[in-house]
């Protein structure tokens, strides 16, 4: 009887706890929208109500009349978009590779793609950009200012990291399942891309959700390889905007709420595969 | 797979990695012949005949401007100004992107060492001698005249133009900040005080303020002054007037040794600093910025402050257009020079300065747009846009029919600005960073306030310039 | 691995060609399918790494940057400053960065396994809306880091909401602090990151959780473990190899944190003080700031020699957890 009741308390406690969290958690992003739908005036005063009175929609249109938010938008997700798909691409293979094969160098090649991550972005980002340069004078390709130029330097960014997540679920999936398929007459190719492929799909999600917000987030190259609005990407609007208004909170927020709904939309759809995908594939490291 | 598609890959591979040995190659062993920037220097024998202005260009011209964020809507605001002069010249095309303060350093650096970059690039004042000594910008010397040269032009803002002691002429004064006193009218009438004299000299200075502090106007308590702290991109040009006014230097005359450790500057940092430690400001400002004091100001909550131009515009502004005309202190605020200290009134200059790009292919075309923009009705018609002061001395006196007006271009004429030298700007990134810990102990948060533990800051601060000087 | 096994075969004197010959037959599809990775790993990271190990090695401020590297050879001067050179300004402000690295790096890392962890053993029960709670808890992981930074920058403010909970609802300090300069600048800058980063971490923990068979417990259950004991002796090494992964992500996310600091403290201008400062802004300011980039980049390669150093040790302690199979 007594460890009933003292059980049923634990449980309730413990959901009242969880809650708790939740609220806290989601506390900063609410503050966030509600201070956007203040005035200025309001603001400076000081906020200390969770009401909003007179929400200020206004403050939005404002937003999209000063910045051109929808090409920046645009630009962000074609960027990160085409580096998702290069880089999972990339990823996959060479996940796979490192998954299945102890092949000489395997190691080596391991540890140098968990050694890319070390180097510290501001070392290169001169050298990357001067090499921009030069591969136009020696190719005629302009690389800065364009969006493969982009692409390019973001899926070398996040392949390594996702080669590390993709190994291991690739390594979890029995190998068994890949022999028999190649029994069944399938060739190496068709084994993977017919029993592999669609056992990690999960995992690919997951994946690609982390190339894709780590590439969202991305400010430093994105700041000096474009130059032109037709290029920039939303961090680099978001900075400007900054730049422009040290001191409207209220567009600022307005600015930071733009950015941050859609993701957060996109994310609620997407999240049952991808916490799904990460159940699946954490296990193994 | 055949053997032949493994040595086929291997083969593309070494070929890959040979262009990229080869790349390294050329950008590490012919950069002085090279064509991005070691053209740039080829260019240097030669640079003013290439660039003899004559009628403005008629074949098609796109031109790229880098701006800063000089009014609310930069872009737009420029693209105004330059309406005139686009209409005329309709074969011009102007690019216009806005970079912001704080991050712009990075991308013009780049430009500059790559030669990669816009035609027309804003600078400011302190920016010129570094991106001129990086080689990134065009020797105006020869070109100058046509917009009237030095005595157009305020001695302060001119200067910054060139690298002292030498005699080349790398841009053209656009707009200029130079800054002044913000008070509140009825604050000093009920406190009974006449601004004519409440803002004389330093002790004066702090009687009035003394005598601000806590007045209740609307229900509002006001502090008496509002200084922003550590978290501000003003830093030093907030700090260096009160230096200057106490008769202390940044550098010594030959600019190779640092003075702004003296005693006298040591007074000026302490009477400034002071005024917030005796309980004249509110030590919450002391976290905020500029215009987050500016805010502040207008809300009532301060009654006098140090700003600049666009805050007479702001005042002037209605809200539904971003600005504060419906307040109270839009209504009842007046402009006055700073006080006078030992030494002397002062302020600071700063501003901007237009300037070709030396990668331009457009040289020619971009001197005929800063010679429009130099222009005296360009001058006003940008001044009134952006809230920002004309460079050139007969529009700003065009503009002293306005009271507040007046005592900002009158408080010009003590204006100082700093040694223009190539290393100012790490210096100043030095100075941003101890005069920043100087605020910490104002504020209480890092040590106790006094003049030794000021001064050490003061020194350290000197140690490092003084290296960044002889290095 | 089985197949590899075979392929290792004799170690009768063959000669390393011929192994490495025999080896890339066998393994060619491997090679194929790194082959990509290797060529952009080459050209985007090693290529440019080695233009910056050049620049660490000469004087290359703002009058030499236009000749890049044919600036004058300075040899290990920028070296020595900063590792041995007490009286230059540059090693003493690294100092401050290094030491809130440090603090930064630890307090981050650890609060954020341990929050994580905790918080995904209490989301691996069944309660009503148990979905919704997962979901919303991994709001933050969304937020755009610069959004973190402009957005908690402006709660900090000594007027600011937080202050507001603290002081006058919740009573648990008696006056309003600063937290965007003096020493509190510290707690400004780890609890957004903390706020942002820890979501990941549960949800990676979650699934480890999910993953360890419930009989594990029954039994201990049976041989009388507390639930302290069943923690340690079964949770905790159970989560081992995932735990490995995500502190190595950690350290490294850390280590080289910019974004947030950047955009709390003057959009990337400003200087954060003695107590905000970290290795990114401080090397940043250095670079782009003093234009010293030969001395930036020695100083990013010392950074990157250390951290190859700490991977080597995390390699070593955590090597039976990242085998393959």
């Amino acid at each position: 009887m007594s460890t009933r009741v003292k059980k049923k308390i634990e449980y309730h406690s413990l959901n009242v706890l969880t809650w708790l969290i939740v609220a806290l958690v989601v506390f900063p992003i609410f503050w966030m929208v509600k201070v956007s739908l203040h005035t200025n005036g309001e603001i400076l005063q000081g906020i200390t109500s969770l009401s909003i009175p007179r929400p200020q929609w206004l403050n939005y249109k404002n937003l999209w009349e000063t910045i051109n938010f929808g090409q920046y938008f645009k630009n962000s997700l074609i960027i990160c978009f085409s580096t998702m798909v290069v880089s999972c691409f990339l990823a996959i293979l060479a996940g796979y590779a490192l998954a299945r094969y102890k092949f000489p160098g395997s190691d080596l090649f391991g540890i140098s793609v968990i050694g890319t991550q070390m180097i510290p972005g501001i070392m290169f980002l001169l050298p990357i950009y001067l090499l921009f340069l030069k591969i136009k004078d020696l190719f005629g390709i302009p690389m800065v200012d364009t969006y493969w130029g982009m692409i390019l330097v973001y899926s070398a960014f996040y392949t390594p990291m996702s080669i590390w997540i993709i190994r291991s679920f690739f390594v979890s999936i029995p190998k068994d399942l890949e022999e028999s398929a190649r029994i069944d007459g399938c060739n190496r190719i068709q084994a993977f891309v017919k029993v592999i492929l669609p056992l990690s799909l999960p995992g690919i999600i997951a994946m690609c959700v982390y190339i894709f917000l780590t590439a969202w987030d991305e400010l430093m190259f994105a700041w000096v390889l474009t130059t032109t609005p037709e290029v920039q990407t939303i961090p680099v609007g978001i900075r400007l905007f900054v730049g422009q208004y040290t001191n409207r909170y209220d567009l600022l927020m307005s600015a930071a709420s733009v950015v941050t709904l859609p993701v957060i939309i996109v994310f609620f759809l997407s999240q049952k595969y991808f916490i799904s995908g990460m159940t699946a594939g954490a296990v193994k490291g | 797979m055949s053997k032949k598609r493994i040595s086929l890959i291997m083969l593309s591979m070494m070929l890959m990695v040979g262009m990229f040995l080869s790349a390294c190659g050329s950008s590490g062993g012919n950069n002085g012949a090279g064509n991005q920037n070691g053209g740039a220097a080829a260019n240097e024998t030669d640079k003013n005949t290439n660039n003899s202005t004559g009628d403005a260009p008629k074949e098609d011209v796109t031109l790229t401007a880098w701006i800063m964020p000089n009014s609310p809507k930069p872009d737009k605001d420029f693209l105004t100004a330059m309406k005139p002069y686009l209409d005329q010249n309709p074969n011009v095309k102007l690019n216009v992107t806005v970079l912001d303060w704080g991050s712009a350093w990075t991308k013009i650096t780049t430009a500059a060492t790559s030669g990669q970059g816009p035609d027309i690039l804003q600078l400011g004042t302190t920016w010129v001698p570094a991106i001129a000594a990086m080689n990134g910008i065009e020797d105006l010397t020869d070109l100058v005249g046509e917009v009237g040269g030095a005595e157009n032009y305020l001695p302060a803002s001119w200067k910054t133009t060139m690298i002292d002691g030498k005699s080349e002429v790398y841009g053209v004064p656009w707009f200029v900040d130079a800054r002044a006193l913000f008070y509140r009218t009825d604050a000093l009438a009920q406190a009974g005080l006449d601004p004519a004299t409440a803002f004389k000299d330093w002790d004066t200075f702090k009687e009035t303020l003394s005598k601000l502090n806590g007045t209740e106007i609307e229900g509002q308590t006001m502090t008496a002054f509002g200084v922003p702290g550590k978290n501000d991109w003003n830093v030093p040009h907030n700090i260096f007037p009160w230096i200057w006014a106490a008769g202390g230097k940044v550098l010594n005359d030959d600019n190779t040794q640092v003075v702004f450790n003296d005693k006298t500057a040591l007074d000026g940092v302490m009477y400034y600093t002071g005024l917030a430690n005796e309980g004249l400001v509110d030590k919450a400002s002391l976290e905020k910025n500029s215009s987050q004091i500016e805010s502040d100001f207008s809300d009532g909550k301060t009654a006098v402050m140090v700003s600049g131009a666009w805050m007479i515009k702001n005042f002037a502004t209605p809200e539904e257009d971003g600005g504060v005309a419906g307040k109270t202190a839009a209504k009842n605020y007046g402009v006055a020079a700073l006080p006078a200290g030992p030494a002397g009134s002062s302020t600071f200059i700063g501003g901007s300065h237009l300037t070709i790009f030396k990668g331009s292919k457009h040289k020619e075309a971009a001197w005929d747009v800063i010679k429009f923009l130099s222009g005296d009705e360009a001058q006003l018609e940008y001044s009134k846009l952006s809230g920002q002061l004309p460079a050139k001395k007969v529009v700003m006196d065009s503009l002293k029919a306005d009271p507040n007006y007046k005592a900002l271009v009158e408080a010009t004429d003590y204006g100082m600005s700093y040694p223009s030298i190539p290393q100012w700007g790490p210096c100043e990134t030095a100075l941003v960073k101890y005069f920043g810990n100087i605020w910490d102990i104002v504020a209480g948060v890092s040590g106790t306030y006094n003049e030794e533990s000021i001064q050490k800051q003061l020194g350290d601060a000197a140690n490092e310039v003084n290296a960044i000087l002889n290095q | 691995m089985e197949a590899p096994r075979v392929a290792e075969s004799p170690k009768t004197g063959n000669s390393f060609g011929t192994r490495f010959k025999k080896g890339f037959k066998e393994y060619r599809v491997a090679y194929l399918f790194i082959l990509p990775t290797f060529l952009f790993m080459i050209l985007v990271h090693i290529f440019p790494m080695i233009q910056g190990i050049v620049m660490s090695f000469l004087k290359l401020n703002q009058f030499t940057l236009s000749q890049y590297l044919n600036a004058p050879f300075a040899g290990v001067k920028n070296y020595f400053d900063l590792l041995f050179n007490e009286s230059n300004p540059v090693r003493q402000g690294l100092g401050f960065a290094l030491r809130n690295t440090a603090i930064y790096s630890v307090v981050v890392t650890v609060s954020v396994m341990v929050i994580g962890l905790l918080v995904a053993m209490l989301l691996n029960r069944d309660f009503p809306g148990r979905g919704i709670a997962r979901a919303a808890m991994l709001l933050p992981w969304v937020v755009p880091s610069y959004v973190v930074g402009v957005l908690w920058g402006f709660m900090w403010q000594k007027e600011g909401i937080i202050n507001h909970i603290l002081v006058d609802i919740l009573h648990v300090m008696a006056d309003k602090p600063f937290w965007l300069i003096g020493q509190n600048t510290i707690w400004a800058i780890i609890i957004p990151t903390v706020w942002r980063s820890w979501p990941f971490i549960m949800v990676v923990f979650l699934a480890g959780l999910q993953t360890i068979p419930d009989d594990l417990y029954e039994a201990a259950k049976i041989d009388g473990a507390g639930r302290l004991r069943q923690f340690f002796t079964i949770t905790l090494p159970m989560l081992k190899p995932v735990i490995a992964v995500q502190l190595l992500f950690q350290i490294i996310n850390n280590v080289y944190s910019y974004n947030i600091v950047a955009m709390m403290f003057g959009n990337g201008s400003g200087y954060p003080g003695e107590w905000g400062d970290l290795l990114m802004t401080a090397l940043t300011r250095q670079t782009f700031g003093y234009w010293s980039f030969g001395v930036g980049a020695a100083a990013s390669f010392i950074l990157m020699g250390a951290m190859l150093v700490v991977v080597g040790i995390w390699y070593r302690i955590f090597r039976s957890e990242l085998r393959a199979e």
